[in-house]
């Protein structure tokens, strides 16, 4: 181990005191040559020449470099613009969407609108009662059909009646914090007091349970009544206002076991219709 | 048995494989000189011409050093041979003494490499007609991050030099 390290050592030293075979005398024809030269560049300006021919013979190469350029610039052009173009594509489809949801969200509003009109309109019969609105909440149809309102307001009464935009079209089953049950006109347990326009016969009206249907209770055979007369209330009672359509005479369907017509009435609003009701006194 | 034809063949390419690190040093130093901010430049070239005539004296001739020298002269704008006198000069000096050389550290191959690349870039100074603060910061900085160049350089020559002629 330490004889290695000796033998490197010594020859450390004796390189220390070693030159090689170079002898100036090679030397002195490059040295020459390179002076010849470089007189030659200072006084003929051959660099500048010799400069010169290199570029002139060395040009495609250069032109190389800008087509080179040029290339990747056309390519690197080609993919941006279309990048700008597909970027452009899904912002103008986005604004769409937007345009879209904004053209419902005003349809929606129309609407609401419309029905508020209608329903301003209805309350200006009632001139001097008291109106209250609600906001619908919720529908249910099992196990009964009822539709949640939302109130602000504890002036709300058990003995209300219900408008929609169309008409008069339920009775206040429940009034609960903030928010009242609404049973619908033709829920099989309501009785409404109308008329007959056209003879001006009084009639009790019950509800199917079905939508926009209702029956005329105990219609004596005998009596006067036809396809399309219209059914309204009549006040009677104190329940339901006077004068408000309750629907027309549809059916007439006589039965042999029984003294009274089958009639039914149907009207072409729905109780279920619309996001805002109106609460008022009958 | 040593095969004869083997043994020229690398020498062969030996001696064309250190030209063609001297071009590529030259190009290098050529592409440095005009991305850098600095007057002067990190002579690679240099570095490397010193190496091959420290490692293979006897294959390094002066064709190579001139040629590398002219193409610098040429692309650096400089008059024709200000650079192979140099090169002839560094040549000459590393070639003689080349036995010295490699029996130093690395870190003292540092610093003579350091002062040879100081004297070079004084010379082109001296050439240039460069007097100003900044050009003696420059020479400084670039001296000193020359001497760490050297290190890499020799490594990554002598990697080369190893697998042209032993072929491992």
């Amino acid at each position: 181990m330490f004889s290695g390290e000796h033998k490197q050592t010594d020859i450390a030293q004796s390189a220390i005191f070693t030159t090689g075979s170079m002898r100036a005398s090679r030397l002195y024809p490059a040295i020459f040559l390179t002076s010849l030269i470089l007189y030659a560049d200072y006084s003929l300006d051959l660099g500048s020449k010799i400069r010169l021919s290199i570029s002139y013979i060395f040009s495609p190469l250069t032109q190389l470099e800008y087509f080179a350029s040029d290339t990747y610039q056309a390519f690197n052009l080609y993919f941006s613009s279309q990048k700008r173009l597909i970027d452009k594509i899904n912002s103008l489809e986005e604004k769409i969407i937007d345009l879209e949801n904004t053209n419902i969200s005003l349809i929606n509003t129309k609407n609401s609108l419309n029905e508020l009109e209608k329903i301003i309109g209805l309350s200006k019969s009632f001139d001097r009662k008291n109106i209250f609105f609600g906001k619908v909440q919720d529908y249910k149809k099992f196990p009964n059909e009822r539709i949640d309102v939302e109130v602000r307001t504890e002036n709300i009464s058990k003995s209300m009646i219900v408008f929609n935009a169309f008409g008069l079209i339920g009775v206040i089953e429940e009034i609960l914090n903030n928010s009242v049950k609404v049973k619908p006109l033709h829920d099989l347990s309501v009785k409404i007091p109308a008329k007959n326009l056209r003879t001006l016969e009084n009639v009790i009206i019950t509800g199917s349970g079905e939508p926009k249907s209702f029956f005329i209770e105990d219609f004596k055979k005998n009596g006067d009544v036809s396809l399309g007369d219209e059914i309204v209330t009549t006040g009677l009672g104190g329940k339901f206002p006077e004068g408000f359509s309750i629907g027309k005479v549809s059916s007439i369907l006589e039965n042999p076991e029984s003294n009274f017509l089958n009639i039914k009435i149907q009207n072409n609003f729905d109780f279920k219709i619309g996001s805002t009701f109106l609460f008022t006194e009958p | 048995m040593i095969n004869l034809n083997e043994k020229k063949t690398s020498i062969f390419s030996l001696y064309f494989s250190s030209g063609l690190t001297l071009l590529v040093a030259s190009i290098l130093e050529i592409i440095f000189s005009s991305l850098l901010w600095f007057r002067l430049s990190i002579p690679l070239t240099l570095m490397v011409l010193i190496y091959w005539n420290v490692a293979t004296p006897r294959n390094t001739g002066f064709f190579w050093t001139m040629f590398s020298g002219f193409i610098l002269d040429l692309y650096l704008g400089y008059f024709l041979g200000i650079h192979v006198i140099i090169f002839l000069f560094a040549s000459y000096l590393t070639q003689r003494y080349f036995h010295r050389f490699r029996a130093l550290f690395r870190i003292q191959q540092s610093i003579i490499v350091a002062a040879i690349i100081f004297i070079y870039q004084i010379y082109f100074i001296l050439i240039s007609n460069y007097f100003s603060t900044s050009i003696f910061a420059e020479l400084i900085v670039l001296t000193f991050i020359s001497s760490f160049f050297w290190p890499i350089i020799y490594g990554l020559l002598r990697y080369l030099r190893i697998k042209l002629t032993y072929g491992k």
